[in-house]
């Protein structure tokens, strides 16, 4: 994927910042047997890792005696964390956020494979695996380093997917694991059992992104929009044929990543497992992300689904649901989660977590993580507002879709509320009936607590909106009391900080203005929301935002 | 020069060295530590340079004088002389960058002269003293006194020279107000100093970055060896290579010139080459007591090598530095504004939050526009804007697009190839921590320079250009990129509240992890890479 190789040196020494630990040393066997000299490359728990002359050796701390000025002081004596979860997820995570941690505390990270070799930016899982056909058994370290490169504390993450992620830290093989997942009923129990605490409490249950997927045509293909099924009928060959969706005469292109990648399971499991379908048995594979991208910025034909992130120049398709509701496949509808094709990125760690593993947590929890998510290439959840086209857009449907059980008067509000502000892409759910903030809206409250405290909005509506089920009366009582609850969790959040010029009011609007289909028990749940709409009094006061 | 400033100024630092009144004869006195349970009794044979020289039953001893409490009769007087401020640095910016900045300000505010003293009241010139031969981790007393122009009194500086973390350690406990220094402070500096009320170190109001310093590979005109690397360098210096050709160069031995390790100047060669390693300066080292004898030599040696600051290499060849990757950067005054170049360090003023008089008004001209020429005629470099017309990057950009594969990042290497030849660079460079796109201390500084060059120069356009290091994906990087240099605009827009970018249009964008300056291998590379440039065009 880089074509600038040639600056991915492999090996780090020589540069001053880390010319530190690349020094001669002596390695003598405790018991006289052998003695190894060579540059002293770095020391992992249990190992130094030595270039001598004939090449790259890992010895046991245990067993060698090291001489020489460049011979640590004191050993690190065991990895203190180990981090689990999936290719393109874990592996590429964790380096960058690793990087926030330490910056945060003075310190540097870097990579290393098991063997203490540098990796630079190799360390994606799931290179060989198109070579291999395996997933699920590689591993690298993360050093967390001092100025005078001398490790601090050390990270594993390995790899893990599906079953085995969960187990892996039920059996306190992981300290912490990265899934793509919610923790289901069954690993819940489990994790009780095991003693590990109660996964989906507030201290170790925390969303740290969302990673959303998207339909790709070539630009030149000007498909309006796609249903998640309709989706799923393309990848399996059910609908082979462009005229289908109006389109020309020809044969649809599928290009696909290998199946046995774990990119490629995200997509089967977004798209095909919800319909019982399988991919089609002569789509096109390619090996990398980058040519997906390619494939469909060159054929006109062509058809991908893939990471937001990695769409270049192609064109991601809208998304329709099965109620006409049309969602723009942009980092703001999966922000707010109304985006069909998306998966939260959910850390799980046990209760018993201390040591540089609580330290990490206490960082992943706090917004400054999301510049590095960003970087990762998967949606943070960084405040961001909706465009303007967008806003008109939508409240242009809205206003023609509104039942008739919305009086003149609720209509006018309504309408005056979002002509003078900017929805933000926060959105608060709950469950069905309740008013109760699941683990991510707490967090969430802090990200706008921040907003408020950055740009000094004049006003900020919290608008609560219900699902279509139960009466209209009910429903408003009800959305009015959700916008009331998350008022009251802000404001407690906001009390610590002082006072704020910025004026907060509540609405309940019930079942008005869907963003998605009521039909089906997913949709609903997408309509059990608070917005939250800021109307910024100066057009210079987002700037401050930066600022600050 | 025995007029009445000197002769007091003499008393002064008689006292404050305790020397004289105490060194002729010896006495018992009794040391005892104020956090530490050393406890000698002896005779104080010497009290000077900060600490004492005690004579046991047991032999001598050297005490800092920090750690202990001297009782007895023979221990020196309290410092009696109070000087109007107080200010700490390293030798070399205590005997000349700051007496020149002190200057520079007296005759701006005060309309005052300024003499610097050294502690035996001697006066120093601090245009001609080369200070290659001064001990480094000893600590001097300096006074710099401000006369007025019929030659009376305004006021006395006390400068003491200090290094590393004992500068901190001194404006912690209010023996300096303001310090210089070459490491900026760590986070046990500035907890030491937020403990004693002194306020946060990171504050925008008690950090300046006034100047930068670098250090050039120098050899004779006559070797045109294309370049070195750092290690190299270091194994030249250590003996490790001992013939030119070795490193690319004609079959001749190398005459290594240096300072005395034990000077404050070859630590700066040994911080920027040797840290942390065991390797020493080679015992065939031709011994130079100034920066003017080094240059001499290698200027009479054609196999000769030193390393000197940048602004002190006079006719000699400064050899391009070449990078773990293959990057190579030129020791040029450019490349050492942007803060690209590796062997080079920033010169901090730091001030307790608690300043008032003197004090304040000085660290208030540290942000003075004048300043940046007192830098300059201190040796250092100052961080005055200059501009380059790219060629040196454009070239390195063609050679990458001739190798390249990529369609897509072959497309963006044509654009960002086609703005730099038609637009010069800024040598102002912001940078940023790792994930973030907030202005530090620097930056903010650098950006009203900016605005004000813009105000003079008025460009027909300017470009914001974002970069980033090589971490994570090329599009994730390539969006950081543009939302930096949008956010660097808005930026600058807001402050520019004065009408300055008036008539100039005004650009941002983002190029991700193409065109790196350094190496991505290293968390310091990867800092540098991580950057916002300034292109003008017209």
């Amino acid at each position: 994927m880089k074509s600038w190789s040639k600056y991915a040196a492999a090996i780090a020494f020589g540069c001053i910042a880390s010319s530190g630990l690349a020094q001669e040393v002596t390695l003598t066997a405790k018991d006289g047997s052998r003695s190894v000299t060579g540059e002293l490359v770095t020391i992992q728990p249990g190992k130094f890792i030595v270039r001598s002359n004939v090449g790259v050796l890992s010895l046991n701390t245990a067993e060698f005696h090291c001489s020489g000025a460049a011979c640590p002081a004191s050993l690190p004596t065991d990895t203190d964390l180990v981090v689990a979860g999936g290719a393109g997820l874990a592996d590429i995570l964790l380096p960058l956020l690793t990087e926030g941690f330490a910056a945060e505390q003075e310190l540097f990270s870097d990579v290393f494979d098991l063997q203490g070799v540098p990796l630079g930016e190799q360390h994606a899982f799931g290179q060989d695996d198109t070579v291999s056909g395996a997933i699920g058994s590689e591993a690298f370290d993360i050093l967390i380093m001092d100025e005078e490169a001398s490790p601090v504390h050390s990270i594993l993450v390995k790899e893990a997917s599906g079953q085995n992620l969960f187990e892996s830290l039920i059996t306190r093989e992981s300290d912490l694991i990265v899934s793509e997942e919610p923790v289901s009923p069954q690993n819940y129990t489990q994790a009780r059992k095991s003693g590990l605490g109660e996964l989906t409490s507030f201290q170790q249950e925390h969303v740290l992104a969302v990673d959303g997927y998207t339909a790709t045509v070539n630009p030149e293909n000007d498909l309006l929009s796609l249903t998640i099924e309709q989706i799923s009928q393309i990848l399996s060959g059910e609908i082979v044929n462009w005229t289908q969706f109006g389109g020309p005469d020809h044969k649809i292109n599928v290009y696909t990543l290998p199946q046995n990648s774990e990119a490629f399971h995200r997509v089967d499991g977004l798209i095909l497992s919800p319909f019982e379908r399988d991919i089609l048995a002569d789509g096109n594979i390619v090996n990398s992300n980058r040519e997906l991208s390619r494939a469909i910025e060159t054929d006109p034909y062509g058809f991908a689904v893939m990471r937001f992130s990695n769409i270049r120049d192609s064109r991601p398709v809208p998304l329709r649901s099965e109620c006409g509701i049309i969602h723009q496949p942009n980092q703001f509808s999966m922000k707010t989660e109304e985006y069909g094709l998306q998966n939260r990125v959910t850390v799980y760690n046990g209760s018993d977590l201390s040591g540089v593993g609580a330290a990490l947590v206490e960082f992943l929890d706090s917004p400054r993580i999301d510049g590095f998510v960003s970087k990762s290439g998967i949606t943070s959840l960084s405040v961001i507002a909706q465009s303007e086209h967008e806003k008109f857009a939508r409240l242009k449907s809205d206003v023609a879709e509104m039942t008739v059980s919305a009086n003149a008067s609720e209509l006018r509000s309504y309408v005056s509320d979002k002509l003078t502000t900017t929805r933000l892409s926060t959105t608060f759910r709950f469950s069905p009936g309740s008013s109760f903030l699941d683990n991510k809206a707490k967090r969430d409250i802090e990200r706008i607590a921040e907003y408020i405290r950055d740009v000094e909005p004049h006003k900020i509506v919290l608008a609560g909106f219900a699902d279509a089920g139960g009466s209209y009366g009910k429903n408003r009582q009800l959305s009015l009391a959700r916008a009331k609850q998350v008022l009251r969790e802000l404001s407690s959040s906001m009390e610590a900080s002082g006072p704020v010029n910025t004026v907060i009011e509540v609405r309940g609007y019930g079942e008005m203005a869907p963003v998605a289909c009521n039909t089906n028990p997913v949709g609903r749940a997408k309509n059990r929301r608070v917005e939250v709409w800021s109307e910024v009094s100066s057009p210079d006061a987002e700037l401050r935002a930066w600022g600050g | 020069m025995l007029n009445s400033p000197f002769t007091r100024l003499c008393v002064a630092a008689s006292i404050i060295s305790g020397a004289v009144t105490t060194a002729s004869f010896a006495q018992e006195v009794r040391l005892i530590g104020k956090d530490s349970n050393i406890d000698v009794i002896g005779n104080l044979l010497s009290s000077k340079d900060g600490k004492y020289l005690v004579e046991t039953d047991i032999g001598e001893f050297v005490i800092n004088q920090d750690l202990v409490t001297c009782e007895g009769e023979a221990c020196p007087t309290e410092q009696t002389y109070v000087y109007d401020l107080e200010i700490s640095a390293p030798d070399e910016i205590a005997e000349v960058l700051v007496p020149i900045i002190a200057e520079g300000y007296a005759a701006a505010a005060l309309e005052a002269e300024a003499q610097l003293y050294d502690e035996n009241g001697e006066p120093v010139d601090t245009e001609t003293v080369d200070v290659g031969d001064h001990k480094y981790g000893e600590e001097h007393d300096f006074a710099l006194q401000l006369t007025d122009l019929e030659g009376d009194d305004v006021a006395t500086f006390g400068i003491h020279t200090a290094n590393g973390a004992r500068l901190f350690e001194r404006l912690a406990k209010k023996d300096a107000s303001i310090i210089f220094t070459e490491t900026a402070a760590r986070k046990a500096d500035r907890s030491i100093v937020s403990e004693s009320s002194g306020g946060n170190l990171r504050d925008f109001d008690q950090e300046r970055v006034i100047a930068v310093d670098g250090f050039a590979m120098i050899v004779n005109p006559l070797n045109q060896i294309p370049d070195l690397s750092v290690k190299q360098a270091r194994d030249i210096m250590s003996g490790d290579i001992v013939n030119w050709s070795e490193v690319g160069g004609s079959d001749a031995p190398i005459h290594v010139y240096s300072f005395d390790p034990d000077t404050e100047a070859y630590h700066h060669i040994e911080k920027l080459l040797f840290k942390k390693s065991d390797k020493t300066l080679t015992n065939e080292s031709s011994i130079v007591h100034d920066r003017t004898e080094l240059t001499t030599a290698i200027m009479e040696d054609v196999a000769g090598f030193g390393i000197v600051n940048y602004a002190a290499k006079r006719d000699a060849r400064a050899v391009p530095l070449r990078t773990t990757c293959g990057i190579v950067q030129d020791p040029s005054l450019f490349n050492l504004k942007t803060e690209e170049y590796y062997l080079q360090e920033r010169v901090v003023a730091y001030n307790r939050s608690d300043i008032d008089g003197y004090a304040r008004e000085l660290v208030d001209f540290l942000d003075d526009g004048s300043l940046d020429g007192l830098v300059a005629k201190a040796g250092y470099i100052d961080l005055s804007i200059t501009s380059d017309s790219q060629e040196r990057a454009a070239e390195r950009l063609v050679a990458e697009l001739e190798e390249g594969e990529n369609e897509y990042e072959a497309e963006l290497v044509e654009d960002l190839l086609k703005n730099m030849n038609t637009h010069a660079r800024l040598s102002t460079t912001f940078r940023f921590a790792p994930g973030s796109k907030r202005f530090d201390n620097k930056a903010e500084r650098d950006l009203m320079r900016m605005v004000n060059y813009l105000a003079e120069t008025k460009p027909s356009e300017v470009v914001i250009v974002g970069f980033t290091d090589n971490k994570g994906p090329f599009d994730s990087n390539l969006l950081i990129s543009q939302e930096r240099a949008q956010a660097a605009l808005d930026h600058l827009v807001e402050v520019a509240t004065g009408g300055e970018l008036e008539g100039i249009t005004l650009k941002a964008a983002g190029y991700g992890e193409l065109e790196p300056v350094a190496c991505n291998d290293s968390p310091r590379g990867r800092a540098i890479n991580r950057r916002v440039e300034v292109w003008i065009a017209g």
